[in-house]
């Protein structure tokens, strides 16, 4: 029976009891309360569905994810002993420290804050140089193209000639890329090299690190019209597509799982050196292209990829 | 938590044990046994990831950013929490992170979005959308809560954190964990339980 001179048994009294967090006067409230039970019941049972666990992903979407977490690892390959975790000391900045008992944001830390405006001046100029070089020469990186289409648009005007030079830019650049972010430019333990673009290594757990986001390709009929429009270089797609504009450019992690799953799954080398993404037939396609040894000729060439993004199935592969 | 591979501990003091231990080995460069690790976890990670974000492919991509983050945090995991408990805040930092993203962007159009999943309510909660209240389940209800009420409810529900791990890992009181909690099964209870009437459906504010 229940006290009239106490305030009714409320749905956060009930919860807590059901996890163990209730007060033994209110477990024994309820207990004599049938009204409270049936309540308490009906929550146990919405608890419970919520604890069913979803259907755990297959074996190959999850080696996808760890080989995808794996390539994160900043180039010195962890923690070795040239970068003993013990000189950086026991920090609580990072992506979940709990010193202060705060959920730090995954793309905070207190070193970085605290850099020194010199170097990160120095730093920042260093990067604006070497962007205005690249957009100067016309030769940029996807991440480059991103930022200056309309430079882009000019080295993609030369046609199919421009290519070799598009490839030579880009591998350039993807060396620079690493070399910007490591000092050793060793070769990781999965046979990746610096030229390969892998993640950047961050020493500061930034999410902001991911390689940017792939380049839109525009959109298809069909997966022969893709293959025609990048049978001579990734990039010059552009110029045949035509362009809805508004689909969602797939996440960065998206896009790097998709490659990391196709370069497992064909065997390659090196990750991709273009990413980009596309509509085909009104679904939302990832597309790559590897270094590769051709079939046919063993000779080097470029593989080209497309791929569903929700399961990495393959929509296109081509050698150029 | 139990190891995916390996023998399996018989204790929960020997999971631990052994956890630590990978992670130290982690730490110190062993390849190995960060692949373990995130083997041992990512199940969790993904099963939060889809109960918070709602669908497989926004649930895919924040598990691979957790698994991310936690690679490169791990160098500076001072070993005062959990490990698991870490994990469980870079994991719910990720969903939370690509419910945000998502609510940026345009979602019209997606070939996998196709009519499995329903969006997630804006902390001010939306109004269930029609189409799908016939097929009304789990991820359906829990969509219609606050992206912080849903984190709380599957903490504790799911991932069975008692009320001091959720606060920890959500960086609030643990009287508001309680109070989240608490609003949130209502809510869910109440759905599940009745799939009332649009006009009647309850609505939850933070």
């Amino acid at each position: 029976m229940t006290d009239p001179a106490l305030p009714p048994l409320s749905d956060e009294d009930l919860s807590a009891a059901l996890d163990g967090e209730a007060s033994a006067d209110v477990v024994a409230r309820i207990a004599a309360d049938p009204e409270a039970q049936a309540r308490s019941a009906t929550l146990a049972a919405a608890a419970e569905a919520i604890g069913t666990s979803p259907p755990s992903l297959d074996a190959t979407a999850v080696d996808a994810l760890v080989a995808g977490a794996l390539d994160a690892i900043p180039a010195t390959d962890g923690v070795t002993a040239d970068d003993d975790p013990a000189n950086d000391g026991p920090s609580d900045d990072g992506p979940a420290g709990d010193g202060d008992g705060v959920v730090m944001p995954l793309a905070a830390g207190r070193r970085r804050r605290t850099a020194p405006s010199w170097l990160v001046a120095a730093v920042v100029l260093a990067f604006l140089a070497v962007g205005l070089g690249l957009v100067w020469s016309g030769r940029g990186s996807d991440s480059v193209d991103r930022q200056t289409v309309a430079s882009q648009a000019s080295s993609r005007s030369r046609g199919p000639s421009s290519s070799a030079d598009r490839s030579a830019g880009t591998s350039k650049t993807g060396a620079n890329w690493n070399s910007s972010s490591t000092t050793t430019g060793a070769s990781n333990p999965r046979g990746q090299t610096a030229s390969d673009n892998q993640y950047s290594p961050a020493s500061n757990g930034e999410l902001s690190a991911l390689p940017a986001a792939a380049q839109d390709l525009g959109q298809f009929p069909t997966p022969a019209s893709l293959r025609k429009a990048l049978a001579v270089s990734f990039s010059s797609t552009r110029t045949k597509a035509s362009y809805g504009g508004a689909t969602r450019a797939p996440s960065a992690a998206a896009v790097e799982r998709c490659g990391t799953q196709v370069q497992v799954t064909l065997a390659l080398k090196g990750g991709p050196l273009h990413r980009g993404y596309a509509t085909v037939d009104g679904k939302q396609v990832l597309v790559y292209e590897f270094r590769a040894t051709s079939v046919k000729t063993g000779k080097p060439t470029r593989l080209v990829a497309a791929v569903g993004r929700q399961s990495c199935d393959a929509v296109l592969t081509f050698e150029r | 938590m139990t190891s995916t591979t390996g023998s399996t501990p018989a204790t929960t003091d020997e999971v631990h044990d052994l956890e630590r231990a990978r992670v130290a080995a982690a730490q110190a460069g062993d390849r190995v046994a960060l692949e373990q690790l995130l083997r041992d976890h990512q199940a969790r990670i993904h099963a939060v990831c889809r109960r918070i974000t709602g669908n497989d492919t926004d649930a895919l991509d924040a598990t691979q950013e957790a698994l991310i983050a936690v690679v490169r945090g791990l160098p500076r995991f001072d070993g005062r929490s959990r490990f698991s408990t870490w994990v469980y805040r870079i994991a719910t930092n990720a969903c939370l992170d690509e419910l945000r993203r998502r609510r940026r962007r345009p979602v019209v159009g997606l070939p996998e979005h196709d009519g499995n999943t329903v969006e997630p309510a804006d902390d001010e909660s939306v109004p269930f959308d029609a189409q799908v209240a016939d097929r009304l389940d789990i991820d359906a209800a829990l969509a219609e809560l606050p992206a912080d009420f849903r984190a709380a409810v599957v903490l504790r529900d799911l991932c069975r954190l008692d009320y001091a791990e959720i606060a920890e890992v959500l960086d609030i009181p643990a009287g508001t964990v309680r109070s989240r909690i608490a609003r949130g099964r209502a809510h869910l209870a109440d759905r599940l339980g009745n799939q009332p009437e649009p006009a009647e459906r309850p609505i939850v504010t933070p």
